[in-house]
């Protein structure tokens, strides 16, 4: 069972809509579907490392939330003023709770 | 000797269309962390020396790249185009006072596009070769 009392942050999970400019690329317009959602996160180890042409650094969490079907690989969650890019959604139970695997750039403010 | 870079950025910033685009963010070899806004980046990829029979001629044959970076596809594109109108074909100062060099000729050679997957910026990156008074 599903402890409320460590949903102590709240985050906002958006999803995509697409379109394309005339080169094809896809433009991605993002739009809330949970504001201000109780849930819990766990930070893991993240990373620091140069891309192709500047150091990037990379949080890593999960969050964990009341059971929400809706919310895929392609949603995404903002939380703590940063963009978190959702890598892998997980129902825990039988429809009790959902856990997202996160991943956000540490280095943007 | 002169240092073609300062030159090189002061030229870009310039522009008024590219300093519209980037701002003042033209950086040598890499982008600074935490930037995440479109950018240029060049980087020197090779230098030819020339002599004649006394010596050094003082001609410096650089081919330097300068691509254009930003987290869309198309805005790093058009950041590369304003970047290759302003290059191309250039011959003429750059900079001034200390930093002044004067260029025989800009020739833009290839381009290519890159993904950057972990810093989710887009690029498209051009080569020039330079021909500047490094004297």
């Amino acid at each position: 069972m599903m402890k409320s009392a460590t949903l102590n942050r709240l985050i906002t999970v958006q999803q995509k809509t697409t379109s394309s400019s005339p080169s094809g690329e896809t433009i991605e317009t993002w739009a809330d579907t949970l504001v201000d959602e109780p849930a819990e996160f766990k930070p893991l180890r993240g990373t620091e490392r140069f891309a192709l042409r500047q150091t990037v650094g990379t949080s890593i969490g999960t969050f964990v939330l009341r059971f929400h079907p809706e919310i895929s690989v392609l949603s995404r969650v903002l939380y703590n003023n940063q963009t978190w890019d959702v890598l892998d959604v997980r129902e825990m139970g039988r429809g009790e709770s959902t856990e997202l695997d996160v991943a956000a750039r540490s280095d943007l403010s | 000797m002169k240092d073609i870079r300062p030159a090189l950025r002061a030229f870009l910033l310039a522009d008024p269309a590219i300093a519209a685009a980037v701002g003042d963010r033209v950086y040598p070899l890499k982008m600074p962390q935490g930037v995440d806004e479109p950018s240029i980046v060049y980087q020197r990829i090779s230098g030819q020396g020339d002599y004649h029979m006394q010596g050094a001629s003082g001609l410096n044959r650089p081919r330097i790249q300068v691509g254009a970076w930003a987290q869309s596809i198309d805005t790093a594109a058009a950041n590369a185009l304003l970047v290759k109108n302003r290059l191309s074909g250039y011959q003429g100062d750059m900079g001034s006072g200390a930093i002044l060099v004067y260029v025989q000729a800009v020739f833009f050679d290839s381009e290519r596009d890159f993904f950057d997957e972990q810093a989710n910026l887009a690029g498209t990156v051009g080569d020039y070769i330079f021909n500047y008074d490094e004297t």
